[in-house]
């Protein structure tokens, strides 16, 4: 069947489906494998959950999730709200105002919300997720503030009611929120380093840290396809403004990055990285 | 009477201590109720036990029951049913109403405002008691044969200060009806009140949460009318046994969104019930609502922008503010805030959490940079730091291995020193390191202490930020 065949399909389905769910539409990232993948970006109108992928790698899901959240305010216009679960805090810590412009996030443009509860946590997403004219609710989920099956349908209706951006980062004993539209699961990888410093001589210290850098392997994209593909953030710390780019993909890594063929060098370290442009 | 002698002729009977402060606060609370006649009610404290007074201002009010006359039978009904003994009485001043007060009967019908010339006359016949003085002062009195208040006041005034006080002199002017006195009443004088009487009491939430939201409406058309905006309203629930349950929640920004209001208020409603968040208890139902908004501020209409893309911002700024009013309404205003940054460079110092509720006016009031420090921070910080065991190159180099909460990680980037005094007077200066694992697992560290530091202890490590 052609790529033809399955717009008009899609269109017909969407016509049906328009009288309840109306047009929800989605949020181009800008890195376009990866929003091909993703069923045309992150889904407006839906929950994408950004899940560890392994153990104490949720402060990386974190990152991504703002991330995500700093490109929607860059393009969406609106304000940007983050409900941290007091479990999340206490794993990760808080979220911090001048972290987050350096992804970024403006400070300014964010109302950060710290209930006492699980239930409060719930409710607040929902709430905020009823709420049309905001960029992006993100949801930090600590290990009791997974969502049931009434509860997350409840988040799912109001997002779709307000074409809201809902983006919850959550760990893995967090119970899963099912009828999310899109799931990644996420681990940090290096980042890549800034081109003065990658041929540092041996012996003049560490390098610096590199771009913050992630692999999302997508676990389920409804309308999309499967894969797993490298995102990092190139906003420059301190510029100022919002990102419109605030992700970018990274072509997979050469076979040279593979473990079992990386040499024994100080550190792995990312060999110089062909950038993707974002035309 | 002494108690044995009442013991003796009542074998069976109960005698407890009086509980002031327990008479106090409940008389406090029949205060609050009586507000159903008028909105300024206050306590009056007697001199001794059981001289205490509930004083009503019905200037002005008494019509709307009927007249004077009717108002005090309605009012010694009212308390009737609520199993209470009144005695009550309409006069002039104060003072005069409590004298009048002290000697109507018991179950009688109250007494009402009398004539000049037969206040006097009734006024003239009450022992000294009821002048509201000292009980020294009252057997002085009747120790030199002054037994009534007509007694007293055919002395002079002069003659009276000197013996007795100037106090005296008041008192007594007070009881004729000569002179006023300020009261306090038990809650301020709101001026934008609405109260809506519901012909059945109300026993359940749905049908106590639609009254609200009538007289809500009504209160935001009041509003409206003043061109004025809420910035808090209050709900009062008038019980049928005399409670009064009373909420009240505020905004961050003026406006007279009925909808929103009730929104707000029915969230704090259905959670005021006891401190679990539970709704609470109509008991036999709920027959007045009232709504009063103590807090307003001028708010002239607004022209809605032609331009579409200002008009939807507008609307978005419109209804974040709503978010955070309910939301602050659901889990308190301390727990939703907007961030403002400082020009700080101790960690903890460089945000400050500002409640979204206050946040309209304080970013009015100082601007809000947008950037803060140029050089590199995490977007999540520990509330406190965390220790680690480290390896790191001596004396001031970078951590190499890391073990954090049963992770060894071993360091492929770093980034530092950046030296960064603590908290003040906490713990002196600490070197942060940014660094990279060989995961990509992005750290912010600090060594507290130096290797070699002769004096000072063994250098300790910590994690405070992380992403």
């Amino acid at each position: 069947m052609t790529a033809v065949h399955l717009d008009t399909l899609r269109q017909t389905i969407g016509a049906i489906e328009g009288a309840q769910a109306g047009p929800a539409g989605v949020l181009a990232t800008g890195a376009h494998r990866f929003d091909a993948a993703l069923g045309g970006g992150l889904p407006l109108g839906a929950a994408t959950t950004f899940e560890a992928g392994a153990p104490l790698d949720e402060a990386a899901a974190d990152a991504l999730a703002l991330s995500c959240a700093a490109l929607a305010a860059g393009t969406r216009g609106g304000d940007v709200v983050i409900v941290q679960d007091r479990g999340a805090r206490a794993l990760r810590g808080q979220v911090y105002g001048p972290g987050l412009a350096q992804i970024g996030l403006p400070a300014a443009r964010v109302l950060l919300v710290q209930p006492r509860g699980a239930d409060d946590t719930r409710a607040c997403i929902e709430e905020a997720a009823r709420t049309s004219g905001l960029a992006a609710v993100v949801g930090l989920l600590g290990p009791q503030a997974g969502f049931g099956l009434v509860p997350a349908r409840r988040v799912q209706l109001a997002a779709e009611e307000a074409c809201a951006l809902v983006l919850l980062a959550c760990g893995l004993r967090t119970a899963p929120f099912l009828p999310a539209r899109v799931r990644l699961s996420v681990r940090p990888v290096m980042g890549a380093l800034p081109g003065w410093a990658r041929d540092l001589p041996a012996g003049a210290g560490l390098p610096p840290p590199g771009l913050p850098a992630w692999r999302a392997d997508i676990i389920r994209a409804r309308g999309g396809g499967r894969g797993s593909f490298i995102l990092e953030n190139p906003h420059e710390a301190g510029s100022g403004t919002s990102a419109t780019t605030a992700i970018r993909l990274r072509e997979p890594p050469p076979v040279a990055d593979r473990p079992d063929r990386a040499g024994g060098q100080d550190g792995p370290g990312w060999p110089p990285v062909r950038q993707v442009t974002a035309a | 009477m002494m108690l044995a002698a009442a013991r003796a002729l009542v074998p069976d009977l109960v005698a407890l201590p009086h509980d002031a402060a327990a008479a106090g606060s409940a008389l406090k609370d029949l205060a609050r109720w009586a507000g159903r006649w008028t909105p300024s009610v206050s306590v009056m404290d007697g001199v001794g036990p059981g001289s205490a007074a509930l004083m009503l201002d019905i200037t002005g009010c008494a019509h709307l029951f009927g007249g004077t006359e009717a108002m005090v039978a309605d009012i010694l009904l009212r308390l009737r049913t609520l199993g209470l003994t009144a005695r009550a009485a309409a006069g002039p001043t104060p003072g005069a109403a409590f004298a009048l007060a002290t000697t109507a009967a018991g179950d009688g019908p109250g007494l009402v405002m009398p004539e000049r010339q037969r206040l006097d006359a009734m006024v003239a016949r009450l022992p000294v008691e009821a002048l509201r003085i000292e009980a020294a002062t009252a057997a002085g009195l009747r120790a030199v044969g002054l037994g009534t208040i007509g007694a007293v006041s055919r002395i002079e005034p002069a003659a009276l200060a000197r013996r007795f006080g100037a106090g005296l002199v008041r008192q007594l002017a007070r009881a004729r009806g000569l002179d006023g006195e300020a009261l306090e009443p038990v809650d301020e004088l709101v001026e934008r009140r609405v109260r809506v009487r519901l012909a059945e009491p109300l026993v359940t939430g749905a049908g106590i949460e639609i009254a609200l939201g009538r007289g809500i409406a009504e209160a935001c058309a009041l509003l409206e009318r003043r061109c004025e905006g809420a910035r808090r309203m209050e709900a009062v629930f008038w019980r049928l046994d005399g409670t009064l349950w009373r909420i009240g929640a505020g905004t961050g920004g003026a406006h007279r969104d009925s909808a929103a209001w009730t929104r707000l208020l029915a969230e704090r409603l259905a959670r005021s019930g006891d401190d679990d968040g539970n709704p609470p208890d109509p008991g036999f139902g709920v027959d007045v609502v009232e709504v009063l908004v103590p807090a307003a501020e001028r708010l002239e209409p607004v022209a809605v922008d032609l331009d579409p893309v200002a008009a939807a911002a507008a609307r978005s700024s419109a209804a974040m503010h709503r978010l955070a009013d309910r939301l602050s309404a659901r889990i308190g205003s301390g727990r939703v805030c907007r961030i403002r940054l400082q020009d700080r460079w101790d960690p903890h110092g460089a945000q400050e959490l500002v409640p979204a509720l206050e946040g309209a006016a304080a970013a009015r009031a100082m601007p809000v940079r947008g950037d803060g420090p140029a050089r590199a921070r995490p977007p999540l910080l520990m509330d406190s730091p965390e220790p680690v065991e480290a390896l790191a190159e001596v004396p001031d180099g970078p951590p190499r291995l890391v073990r954090w909460r049963s992770l060894a990680l071993k360091i492929a980037r770093a980034d530092g020193p950046e030296r960064l005094d603590g908290r003040p007077g906490r713990d002196g200066l600490r070197d942060y390191y940014k660094v990279e694992t060989t995961e990509g697992r992005r750290l912010w560290l600090f060594r507290r202490g130096l290797a070699d530091d002769p004096d000072g202890a063994a250098p300790q490590w910590f994690v405070h930020g992380l992403g």
